[in-house]
C-alpha cells in the first residue's frame, strides 16, 4: 500500500486529521480544566477547609475567620491560615468595570501563592493598598504595568507585580491582595470572615485522621484533601457546563473520522490487491500471514498519521497561546492518543481482514 | 523419458461440481491422473473446459466434490484446509499466467517472502533467494521492482518463487501466454531444467504448441473429461 502513494497519502492524512482534532480538542480541554483547579494544586496545603457544599474554588462562601483557631489546635496540624477567594469589581481606565477573582492571604510566600511572577513581588502586598495581577488580565483589562493603579471595589490599588499562569476556569482574571485589605474591600460580606482555611500537616501526620478530627471540630464545614478539592472543583465545571459531553462528542467524531477513512482506504487497497493475497494463500500462507500484512499497513498509517497530526498540533500551539488559551500535551497523554490511534487503525483493518480471510486462493489462477 | 519412480501426485475419480443457480455445472468429470518425479505433463483444452479447476484441485487450492488425492503416497483429506495449506507450503510451487508478483517487493524479496512463508527466515532465506534468482539468470535485476521488469523477467522471478522450498510438484498455468516469443523460449527452457535436473513433477496448462515439444505426456481436457494424446508433440 505504501507504493500506492495517493491512496496511502489519503489514509495517512485521514489519520493525521483525526489525531490533530483529538489532540487539539483534548489539549484545550485539559488546559481549561486545569485552570479550574490550578490554584488548589499549586498552593502548598494538604487540607482545605471550606464552607458546607462549596461547589468549586472560585465560589468561596464566607464563614467565621476564628474557626482557624480550632484547626490550629488540632493534633497533626503544622500550620493553618485563612484564605479568602472572592469576586471583586475592578474599574478600568476606560470607565467600564470587569470582575476579578481575588485571593487574600496574610503570608503569600508561605503558601506558594502566586507560584510564578513575571514582574514585581508579593512582599509589598502587606505594605499598603497593593495588588498583584495575573498578566492574562490584559485580555480583559487592557495593557497594564507594575506601578499602575486600578480601582478594586472602588478603592485605588497599586499593581506591584504580575503573576503568570494564575488562571480561572471562566478566564476571569486572578488578583492577589492582602487578606485584611481584601476584607476591607467588602466589609459587609468579609469582615471577620474567611472563605477557606489552608492546612499544612506535620511530617508523618495521617491526613485522613487529621481531616476527621477537623471535621469533628467544624461540623458545619467541609474538609477535603487537596487532590479531592481540586477534583471537586473540576467536576463542578464538567457537570454544569456540558463540557464533558461536548468533549466526548468531539473525540468520538475524531475517532470515527479516523476509523472510517482508514477502514475505507485499507479496504479499497486490500480489494485491489486480492490477487496478491490469493497468491499468499496459494503458496501456503495462512490467515496469520495475511493479517500480518494488513496489520503492518494499518500500523504504518497510524504511526505516520500520528506523527503528522502531532506536528500539526504543535504548530497550532503558538496560535492557541496567542488567544490566551492553554493546550496541555504531556507525554502520558500523547502516549494514550498514540495507543488509541494504533488500536483504532487495527480495528479499522479488521474489515479488510474479514474479507480476505474468506478469499479463495484459486483466485490466483484466474486471468 | 518415462519415469518409473512412484508418483508425486495421484488423483483418482475426481469430480468437481459447482452450483449454478438451481442447476449445477460439472467442471471436472471422473479424472484420474498420476504425476511422477521428473515428468513434464502438458494439459490442453479449449477455454472453459475445466483446466484451471483441475489445476486448482491438483494444487490443493480447491477441494473436489468427490474423488481421492494422494500426495507423495499419503491420502489427503480435502475437508482439512490446514493440511492442504501445509502441502502447498511444503511441496507445491505455482507459476501463474499473470506472474502475480508482489508489487511492493523487489525480485529477490518476492522469492524471500515465499521462503519466509515456507518457514525459512533471516540470512538463510536471503541466501536461498539470491541463489534462486541467480538460477533464473536475474542476479543483475535482483533489486528491481516488478513494475521495472519486463514480462519475461517477471515470469522468471515467478519461476524462482515457485522453486523456493524445493517443491516436489510445480504447476504452471499458461506460463508463456503473456510473453513474446524469445521470453517464452527462455521460460520453457527454465521449466524443462526445473523438472529434469530437480526431479520435480511439472504440469503445464497451455495453448502454446512449443510446450508440447518438451513434454513427456500430453493430456487433453474437454468438457471436464480427460484424455491422453497418443504422441506428446502431435
Amino acid at each position: 500500500m505504501a507504493r500506492d502513494k495517493p491512496r496511502f497519502a489519503a489514509t495517512v492524512l485521514g489519520v493525521a486529521f483525526a489525531v490533530a482534532l483529538v489532540l487539539i480538542q483534548m489539549g484545550l480541554f485539559r488546559g481549561i480544566l486545569q485552570n479550574a483547579s490550578i490554584s488548589v494544586e499549586k498552593a502548598r496545603a494538604d487540607l482545605w477547609v471550606t464552607s458546607r457544599n462549596t461547589a468549586n474554588v472560585d465560589y468561596g462562601q464566607p464563614f467565621p475567620a476564628s474557626y482557624v483557631n480550632r484547626v490550629r489546635s488540632t493534633p497533626g496540624v503544622l500550620r493553618a491560615d485563612n484564605l479568602i477567594v472572592w469576586i471583586v469589581r475592578v474599574g478600568l481606565p476606560s470607565g467600564s468595570t470587569e470582575l476579578a477573582i481575588a485571593y487574600g492571604l496574610e503570608d503569600f510566600l508561605r503558601w506558594g501563592l502566586p507560584w510564578s511572577l513575571s514582574e514585581g513581588g508579593v512582599e509589598d502586598l502587606r505594605r499598603g493598598n497593593n495588588a498583584v495581577l495575573d498578566e492574562s488580565a490584559q485580555t480583559r483589562f487592557g495593557a497594564f504595568n507594575v506601578g499602575d493603579h486600578r480601582e478594586f471595589q472602588g478603592r485605588r490599588l497599586k499593581i506591584v507585580g504580575k503573576a503568570r499562569g494564575a488562571l480561572s476556569f471562566t478566564t476571569t482574571p486572578v488578583a492577589f491582595i492582602d487578606y485584611h485589605l481584601l476584607q476591607s474591600l467588602d466589609p459587609m460580606n468579609l469582615s471577620g470572615r474567611t472563605t477557606y482555611i489552608l492546612v499544612r500537616l506535620e511530617p508523618g501526620a495521617d491526613p485522613s485522621a487529621v481531616r476527621a478530627e477537623i471535621q469533628r471540630r467544624l461540623p458545619h464545614n467541609d474538609v477535603y484533601l487537596s487532590h479531592e478539592w481540586a477534583e471537586r472543583s473540576r467536576a463542578y465545571w464538567l457537570d454544569t457546563t456540558g463540557l464533558g459531553l461536548n468533549m466526548f462528542v468531539t473525540v468520538f467524531l475524531g475517532c470515527l473520522v479516523g476509523v472510517v477513512v482508514v477502514a475505507q482506504t485499507l479496504f479499497t487497497s486490500t480489494m485491489s490487491h486480492q490477487r496478491e493475497f490469493a497468491v499468499v494463500k496459494a503458496i501456503g500462507g495462512g490467515n496469520a500471514e495475511i493479517y500480518g500484512i494488513i496489520v503492518r499497513q494499518a500500523t504504518l498509517a497510524a504511526l505516520l498519521g500520528f506523527s503528522l497530526g502531532g506536528l500539526a498540533t504543535l504548530a497550532a500551539r503558538p496560535m492557541v497561546s496567542d488567544l490566551g488559551l492553554k493546550m496541555i500535551l504531556d507525554g502520558q497523554f500523547l502516549a494514550v492518543v498514540l495507543a488509541g490511534t494504533v488500536g483504532l487503525c487495527l480495528l479499522a483493518s479488521s474489515v479488510s481482514y474479514r474479507r480476505i480471510s474468506r478469499l479463495d486462493p484459486a483466485v490466483a489462477f484466474r486471468a | 523419458m518415462i519415469p518409473v519412480d512412484p508418483p508425486v501426485l495421484r488423483a483418482e475419480g475426481i469430480h468437481k461440481i459447482f452450483p449454478h443457480g438451481r442447476s449445477q455445472i460439472c467442471a471436472v468429470r471422473n479424472v484420474s491422473i498420476a504425476l511422477a518425479p521428473g515428468e513434464i505433463v502438458v494439459l490442453e483444452g479449449p477455454s472453459g473446459s475445466g483446466k484451471t479447476t483441475l489445476l486448482s484441485i491438483l494444487g490443493c487450492l480447491l477441494s473436489p466434490t468427490s474423488g481421492r488425492i494422494h500426495f507423495n503416497g499419503q491420502a489427503l483429506d480435502p475437508r482439512d484446509p490446514g493440511r492442504l495449506a501445509q502441502v502447498r507450503r511444503q511441496a507445491i510451487g505455482f507459476v501463474f499466467q499473470q506472474h502475480n508478483l508482489f508489487d511492493a517487493l523487489t525480485a529477490v524479496e518476492n522469492v524471500e517472502y515465499a521462503l519466509n512463508i515456507r518457514g525459512q527466515r533471516g540470512r538463510a532465506a536471503r541466501r536461498e533467494a539470491d541463489a534462486l534468482i541467480e538460477k533464473v539468470g536475474l542476479s543483475h535485476r535482483r533489486n528491481a521492482f516488478p513494475s521495472d521488469l519486463s514480462g519475461g523477467e517477471q515470469q522468471r522471478v515467478s519461476v524462482a518463487r515457485a522453486l523456493s522450498g524445493d517443491p516436489l510438484l510445480v504447476l504452471a498455468d499458461e506460463p508463456t501466454a503473456s510473453l513474446d516469443w524469445q521470453a517464452g523460449e527462455q521460460i520453457l527452457g527454465l521449466l524443462q531444467a526445473v523438472a529434469r535436473q530437480g526431479g520435480r513433477a511439472l504440469m503445464i496448462v497451455t495453448h502454446d504448441p512449443r510446450v508440447r515439444l518438451v513434454a513427456d505426456r500430453r493430456l487433453i481436457l474437454c468438457d471436464g473429461e480427460l484424455s491422453e494424446a497418443s504422441e506428446p508433440g502431435a
